[in-house]
């Protein structure tokens, strides 16, 4: 019996394998657009350089008897494939070579599928950044490393493997999962496995300058548009109003000091009953700048990540996995997408070095499709650009649109862009 | 450079119509569709999706396995007794209402229905065989099956084609339930007593009314649904 490197599932990963269905997994991507076209064998290449120093990235997931844990993949690399207009579909965990992320190229862009039991938005925004450096480096530029592109010539450290959750609980607090059933949009799904993709992008520097003329931030404004978004349209279609939710994603390394390049987020729901009374745009925005800047503190993400260890610690690490696999299946059916009428997850900033600014054109950040939550929002900042793409499982485009056209309305400059054709 | 005179928004240059409201582009001054690329590719990569039939099959299969052995052994050891009869009846029942609907390709919900209304009789008519006492499968168990089965799949299609209102769907629910305790007891006393008769059924049958009455104030009554959705609100 060979000896091969292995190592646990972090706490947020967890939950994913037994989330997934023949139809659904949870995955995100996240792309660079550089200013020339991607050389596919350029970037096989680089890819192969890079993952030896993304170890929590060259793995493939393995059955054990109470928990899945990953082992080193002994493939190489996965294979380098145009890109779909598709994305983040399902995933089966033979194939692929056994990997948990997919690599496309597409004209200027280079795209990174990754299934999220691998890491969260900003981890893999590590992973994508290096890759690009090592690639531009293999076209001959000079690329240091710096920001977001890991020096690859050093090994990966211990606090970047870490699973940070299990490193910064500690809270004696108990805090309540409970959440109740909320709105969800309703809509013409689109055949299995397809997805319509529509991008934003806008002037990051006007979106802060109108966002702080509301006294938010940009977060704040998004998430509380996406909101207004959803009560708009639960206004239209339905006579009786449930309450609306929106999930936001919370990177917790800044707070609790990490370098993991593995999962390390946790999320909160703000969510407003229009049963309370009728909404403008500006009270919503008033209740989830409120909500958040009351609730988004250490103690508060300590004792969220306490609750979540807590749960995995209990008598049910004792259960055979095929069981705890049934057992999370049904608790996200009831307690997962039913609890949020959509996800809006900003990823914030990616910086990059200078020199290698000058070859990025720009970056996308895209959450997968959902199952219940009708469209799912990504969005990323990178120089002066803000990137907000919505992943819609319906053929309509009303909730995009209804977006878009509000910032429009606000006097923002966007372009859109999609695989609706 | 092109914008969508709906929606006030830029679009890439090869864009035919806008996303967001599907106005055709029409802008003379750019030739747009031609050169540029789109922003993302049309290529679509569908995965491999699971076999439902495929699955069912072979837990088919898999199910198939000891009720064979069951029958080989009693055929062999034991004739006097035929036990089998009783694990292949409830496997049969079991892989009819469970596995069976993952056979067919898009089952319509009276498909469904008629199906596991034929097992539940047959799995009954197992019992009457070793039993056979004067005739109550076809008298009082058929008749009863029949009439729940058909219960059961109208309101199933009803909701299905006219996506009736809560309180409608309640009043039908406890009608239906009303009519099956009824039917159900003049069966069994004509059976039993040799006429038709109701007694337990009349209590059933007079909350159902109750309840039925209620539920058409709730849904005629505005005020009366508000007060309950105050009262009641669980989001």
């Amino acid at each position: 019996m060979q000896n091969k490197p292995w190592f646990k599932l972090d706490n947020a990963a967890k939950i994913f394998p037994g989330q997934n269905t023949g139809t659904w997994s949870n995955f995100f991507r996240f792309s660079i657009q550089l200013k020339e076209q991607v050389d596919p064998l350029l970037l096989e290449r680089a890819l192969k350089s890079v993952l030896p120093r993304f170890p929590c990235f060259d793995v493939c997931i393995k059955r054990g008897m109470f928990w899945y844990y990953f082992e080193k993949n002994p493939n190489g690399a996965p294979d380098v494939k145009p890109d779909i207009s598709n994305p983040c579909h399902r995933i089966k965990f033979g194939e692929n070579k056994g990997y948990l992320f997919r690599v496309y190229y597409y004209e200027k862009k280079i795209s990174v599928d990754f299934y999220h039991a691998l890491t969260d938005g900003r981890g893999g925004s590590f992973f994508v950044c290096t890759l690009a450096a090592e690639y531009l480096r293999l076209k001959g530029y000079e690329i240091p490393s710096g920001y977001s592109v890991l020096d690859i010539e050093q090994k990966a450290t211990k606090e970047e493997l870490e699973d940070s959750f299990a490193e910064n609980e500690g809270s004696k607090a108990k805090i309540s999962r409970k959440k109740s059933w909320v709105y969800h949009a309703k809509g013409t799904r689109m055949p299995r496995h397809t997805v319509n993709i529509t991008a934003g992008i806008m002037d990051l520097s006007e979106l802060k300058k109108l966002a702080k003329s509301k006294n938010a931030t940009v977060t704040e404004f998004i998430e509380s548009l996406l909101l207004y978004t959803m009560y708009v349209k639960q206004k239209n279609e339905e006579k009786k109003q449930k309450t609306v939710s929106v999930q936001i994603p919370v990177d917790l390394r800044n707070t609790l000091n990490s370098k993991t390049l593995r999962n390390y987020s946790l999320t909160y729901n703000v969510r407003i009953d229009p049963n309370m009374g009728d909404y403008t745009f500006d009270e919503i925005l008033q209740q989830v700048r409120a909500y958040l800047r009351y609730i988004n503190n250490e103690k508060q993400l300590r004792a969220m990540t306490t609750a979540n260890l807590r749960l995995e610690r209990s008598v049910m690490k004792y259960l055979p996995l095929f069981i705890k696999n049934l057992g999370i299946g049904i608790s996200f059916f009831i307690t997962g997408e039913q609890t949020t009428s959509v996800l809006g997850s900003n990823l914030g900033l990616v910086k990059i070095p200078e020199e290698m600014e000058k070859y990025v054109d720009r970056m996308y950040f895209m959450a997968g499709p959902g199952i219940l939550n009708g469209a799912r929002c990504g969005a990323v900042g990178y120089k002066n650009t803000f990137t907000l793409t919505f992943a819609n499982i319906y053929e309509e485009s009303d909730i995009e649109r209804f977006f878009f056209t509000q910032l429009v309305k606000m006097g923002l400059h966007v372009r859109i862009e999609s695989n609706r054709r | 450079m092109s914008y969508c005179v709906n929606c006030g928004v830029e679009l890439d240059d090869s864009a035919k119509k806008c996303p967001l409201c599907s106005t055709p582009v029409i802008n003379p001054n750019a030739a747009h569709g031609q050169d540029a690329p789109p922003p993302f590719p049309e290529r679509l990569d569908i995965p491999e999706s699971v076999n439902r039939r495929f699955s069912a099959f072979m837990v088919s299969v898999v199910m198939l396995i000891p009720n064979i052995v069951c029958l080989l052994v009693n055929l062999i050891f034991d004739r006097s007794h035929m036990w089998t009869l009783w694990v292949n009846s409830t496997s049969a029942l079991i892989w009819a209402i469970f596995v069976s609907p993952f056979l067919w390709k898009k089952p319509r919900g009276w498909q469904i229905v008629i199906v596991d209304a034929a097992s539940v009789i047959g799995y009954t008519y197992v019992f009457y065989y070793f039993e056979k006492t004067s005739g109550w499968f076809q008298y009082c168990a058929l008749p009863i099956i029949i009439i729940i089965s058909f219960l059961v799949g109208f309101i199933v299609e009803w909701r299905r084609y006219f996506k009736p209102e809560w309180p409608v769907m309640m009043i039908t629910v406890f009608t239906e339930i009303m009519i099956a305790s009824v039917s159900s007891e003049l069966i069994i006393r004509n059976y039993i007593y040799g006429r038709p008769s109701l007694a337990v059924s009349l209590i059933i049958s007079a909350c159902c009314l109750a309840l039925i009455a209620f539920f058409i104030t709730v849904a005629t009554n505005k005020r009366l649904q508000q007060w309950m959705d105050r009262k009641f609100f669980v989001n």
